[in-house]
C-alpha cells in the first residue's frame, strides 16, 4: 500500500495515489479527478462537493478485520453516488495483499464487495436484457436474483478510485442477491455491456476492526437526540433517526417535510406538502421505544397503505422500526388488529414456484397478490416516501410466518415476518390503552391450538394407554366362568304336525336346574344351532331365585344359503351372542322358550352362559369416543383455515385485500 | 377451552370404562330387566308365567 506522489495537471498541487488499484485520485486542492495512465496524468473534470452522509467510515482509516477471510485494509477512496432518490457512499478499500474492494452500507448492514471476473459461462446478461426478479445462474459463482436495476449518478468522490470516469457521468448497474445470502453487483458503466462484477458478503461493523469510527460515534450521538420545528405548523418534532431521515411527516399537522438532495441535517427540512391535520391516527406512539422479542426498537414512522379489490378499499398500517443496536430497519404491520414483525431478507435466498415460495427450508403458500399504495405517512423515513406510491405485493404464508415480495419500479425486495399477538405489542411499547381486538383471522395468524395440538395428541395417547391398561387388567381378573351349558333337543315337538306353533313352543319350553353365578358382572349368552335355511329363536329369562330379579333376552340362530344366477350366497349366522349387564352374584334358573318355523326346526340348539367376560367392544368404543377430541381439533382447524383463506386470492369469491374494510378510515 | 374439554371428556370416558369393567355394565340391548312376582317363583310358576317373551 505504498503511495505514489504526482502533481495535479489542473492546479499543480501534489496528489497521491495510495494504492496499486488506484486509477483516479481526487486532488485535495482543486477537486480535480486526476487519472493516471502509466506515467501520464489527466484531469477528468472536477468533482462536486461531497454531500454529508452518516457513514461511519473516512478516507485514510484502516481496518484489522476479525471477520474470517478478510485481510487488513485501508480506506483509500470514497465514491458518492446518487439515484435522485438518495445519496450513498461506497468506500474504496485496498487490502494488504494488494487487492481492492468496496465497503458499502445498506440500511444498517455492511458489505465487503470484491471484484471477480464477470460471469462467462453462462455470461451475464446486458443491462437491456436484465429484469427485476430474474433468476441468474452464474455457474461456479452460484445462483442470483436481480433485486435492483437502475442508473446512478457519479455525484462526487474523495481520495482514490479504482476506475476512470468523468465526474457527473451516469452508471448503469444491477444488484443481485445470492442464494447463499451474498450480494453481487453487475456494473455496466455507461453502456449495456458488463464492465465489472462484484460479489460480497455481509460483515458486522465490529468485525471490520476499523480504527476510530469517529463518524459512527457522532452518528450515534446525533441519532439519540435531534429535534426540529415543523416549518408548517411550528410544532417541535423529535427525530429518532436524524442521520438517515430524508422525509418527515409532522405528527401534529401531517405536513410532509423533505430534505434537499442528500441533506441530512435537521435544519434543512422544507415543506413538501402542507396539510391541516394528521391524515390518520397511528396505534403506536411515533418516537416511542420498546423491546420486542429481545430487540430494542424505536418507532420512527407509520405508513397507511391500501389496496382496492372489486372497488372496495382495504387498509392496513405499517410502522417503521429501527433496531437500536444493529440500526437495521424492521416493520411492524397491523391489519385488522393483527400484528406482524417483519424484517428484510436476501431475495436470492428465496426460490419460488407456482403458488409457493421457499426460504431457508420453509415452504410458504401463496396467499395473495395485490397492488399496495401509500395513502398517508406520519413520522420519519429513511427514503423518499410518497403518497400514492404503489408496489406489487405478493404474500406467502406458513403461519405464523409470512414471506412478502414487493416489486417497485426498479427494485424488488423480500421480507419475512412473524405474527405477534397484540398483547405482546402492548407490553413491548408499554401502551397505556389496549390495542383494538383482532378482527377475523389474520393472513399469518397461527391457529390458536397449533401449540397445544401436540399436547392434545400426547393427552390422547395417555388416555388410550390408560384404557388399554384397564382392558388388560379386566382380562387378567376376568373369571369367564361357564355357569350354564346345555344342548336342547327340538326334534320331537317341533316336527310334530299335530301341534300348533304355540303348543309346540310351550312343549319345548324348559326351566333349568338352579346354578350359581359366583361374581357380580356381565353374562355372555351364546346360542349355536345347526340351522339350514331355517331359524330358531329362544326367548330366555335368567331368574334369581331369592329375589325374583329377572333378566330377559332373546337369542336367534338363522342361516340361509343358496345359488342365485350361478352365484352362491349365504346370510345369517348359526351362532350368536348377547350380553346381559350388571348381573349380581346368586343362584339362578334359566327359562328357555324356543320358537321356530313349523316343520323346519333344527334338530337342537346349544346354549351357554358365561359370567365375567371382558369386552373388547367397550375398549373400542372408548378409543373411538376419545377420537372426538382430535376430530374437534381438526374441525376447529378446518374452520379457522377456511376463514383465513376466505380473505385470500383463493377464496372463490371476491376476497379482501388483507386489511380493514372501506369504512375503516 | 378445547383442551380442557378434551381433558374432561377423557376423564369421564375412562371413569365410565372403569366402572363398566368393574360392574359388568353392558350397553342397552334387547335384554330386559324386571322382578317376577313371588307367586310365580315356584317351578310350576316358571312354566305358567308368560310375561317374559323377549324378542317377540
Amino acid at each position: 500500500m505504498s503511495s505514489r506522489a504526482a502533481n495535479c495537471p489542473s492546479c499543480g498541487g501534489e496528489v497521491l495515489f495510495h494504492a496499486g488499484s488506484s486509477v483516479v485520485t481526487v486532488c485535495p486542492q482543486c477537486r480535480s479527478a486526476v487519472s493516471r495512465k502509466g506515467a501520464r496524468l489527466e484531469s477528468l473534470g472536477t468533482v462536486a462537493e461531497l454531500v454529508p452522509t452518516s457513514s461511519p467510515f473516512r478516507v485514510g482509516a484502516t481496518g484489522k478485520p476479525k471477520a474470517q477471510g478478510l485481510k487488513p485494509f485501508r480506506i483509500v477512496g470514497r465514491l458518492q453516488l446518487s439515484t435522485g432518490e438518495g445519496t450513498w457512499d461506497e468506500w474504496h478499500v485496498s487490502f494488504e495483499d494488494g487487492r481492492y474492494g468496496w465497503l458499502a452500507e445498506a440500511q444498517g448492514t455492511f458489505w465487503v464487495m470484491r471484484p471477480l471476473a464477470p460471469p462467462s459461462n453462462p455470461p451475464a446478461p446486458d443491462f437491456t436484457q436484465i429484469a427485476l426478479g430474474q433468476r441468474l445462474d452464474f455457474g461456479a459463482y452460484g445462483h442470483f436474483t436481480v433485486t435492483d436495476r437502475r442508473q446512478a449518478l457519479y455525484a462526487s468522490a474523495e481520495g482514490d478510485l479504482p476506475f476512470a470516469a468523468v465526474p457527473g457521468s451516469v452508471f448503469m448497474y444491477a444488484d443481485l442477491s445470492g442464494a447463499d445470502g451474498s450480494l453481487a453487483t453487475l456494473d455496466y458503466g455507461d453502456d449495456p455491456g458488463v464492465d465489472a462484477f462484484f460479489v460480497g458478503r455481509q460483515v458486522q461493523l465490529d468485525d471490520l476492526g476499523v480504527e476510530g469510527l469517529e463518524g459512527w460515534s457522532q452518528r450515534k450521538v446525533s441519532a439519540k437526540a435531534s429535534s426540529l420545528n415543523c416549518p408548517a405548523c411550528g410544532a417541535g418534532l423529535q427525530l429518532k433517526d436524524p442521520a438517515n431521515t430524508v422525509r418527515v411527516a409532522c405528527t401534529y399537522c401531517g405536513s410532509v417535510l423533505a430534505t434537499p438532495e442528500g441533506g441530512a441535517s435537521a435544519e434543512k427540512f422544507e415543506v413538501l406538502a402542507r396539510l391541516q391535520k394528521v391524515p390518520f391516527k397511528p396505534l403506536l406512539p411515533l418516537g416511542g421505544e420498546g423491546t420486542l422479542r429481545g430487540l430494542s426498537y424505536a418507532i420512527l414512522g407509520a405508513v397507511l397503505k391500501a389496496c382496492t379489490v372489486d372497488g372496495v378499499n382495504y387498509y392496513w398500517r405499517e410502522y417503521l422500526l429501527k433496531e437500536t443496536k444493529s440500526e437495521a430497519y424492521h416493520w411492524l404491520v397491523e391489519s385488522n388488529g393483527h400484528w406482524t414483525l417483519v424484517a428484510g431478507i436476501a431475495a436470492g435466498e428465496v426460490s419460488t414456484a407456482p403458488r409457493l415460495a421457499v426460504w431457508r427450508g420453509t415452504r410458504y403458500r401463496h396467499f395473495q397478490s395485490t397492488t399496495a399504495r401509500v395513502e398517508a405517512v406520519l413520522g420519519e423515513f429513511y427514503w423518499e416516501v410518497k403518497k400514492g406510491e404503489t408496489t406489487d405485493v405478493s404474500d406467502y404464508i406458513a403461519p405464523p410466518r409470512i414471506l412478502s415480495e414487493e416489486k417497485y419500479e426498479k427494485e424488488v425486495t423480500w421480507s419475512e415476518g412473524s405474527y405477534v399477538p397484540k398483547e405482546e405489542v402492548e407490553k413491548a411499547f408499554s401502551l397505556k390503552a389496549p390495542l383494538p381486538a383482532p378482527e377475523g383471522v389474520g393472513s399469518n395468524q397461527p391457529w390458536p391450538y397449533a401449540e397445544s395440538s401436540r399436547g392434545f395428541m400426547r393427552m390422547l395417547g395417555l388416555f388410550a394407554g390408560i384404557a388399554v391398561f384397564l382392558f388388560v387388567f379386566f382380562n387378567i381378573k376376568a373369571d369367564r366362568k361357564v355357569v350354564y351349558q346345555m344342548r336342547h333337543d327340538l326334534t320331537v315337538a317341533a316336527n310334530d304336525p299335530t301341534l300348533s306353533p304355540d303348543a309346540a313352543s310351550e312343549a319345548l319350553t324348559v326351566v333349568s336346574e338352579p346354578f350359581e353365578i359366583p361374581h357380580s358382572g356381565n353374562i355372555e349368552a351364546m346360542i349355536d344351532a345347526p340351522t339350514d335355511n331355517t331359524w330358531v329363536y329362544v326367548g330366555a329369562v335368567l331368574l334369581e331365585e331369592a329375589t325374583g330379579q329377572a333378566y330377559g333376552f332373546g337369542l336367534q340362530s338363522d342361516y340361509y344359503h343358496g345359488v342365485d344366477g350361478g352365484e352362491s350366497w349365504s346370510e345369517g349366522s348359526r351362532s350368536r351372542t348377547v350380553y346381559v349387564g350388571h348381573v349380581p352374584a346368586g343362584r339362578y334358573v334359566l327359562r328357555l322358550e324356543p320358537e321356530m318355523e313349523k316343520g323346519k326346526a333344527p334338530p337342537y340348539y346349544d346354549l351357554r352362559l358365561r359370567s365375567g367376560v371382558p369386552r373388547m367392544s367397550h375398549l373400542l368404543i372408548v378409543l373411538f369416543l376419545l377420537l372426538f377430541g382430535p376430530i374437534a381439533l381438526g374441525i376447529s382447524k378446518a374452520r379457522f383455515e377456511g376463514r383465513r383463506w376466505a380473505e385470500s386470492d383463493y377464496s372463490g369469491g371476491s376476497g379482501g385485500g388483507g386489511g380493514g374494510s372501506d369504512d375503516d378510515e | 377451552m378445547l383442551k380442557r374439554g378434551f381433558q374432561v371428556l377423557g376423564a369421564l370416558l375412562l371413569t365410565a370404562y372403569a366402572w363398566a369393567g368393574f360392574t359388568g355394565w353392558e350397553l342397552p340391548s334387547n335384554a330386559k330387566k324386571g322382578v317376577v312376582a313371588a307367586g310365580a317363583r315356584s317351578a310350576t310358576g316358571f312354566r305358567a308365567y308368560s310375561f317374559w317373551t323377549g324378542g317377540k
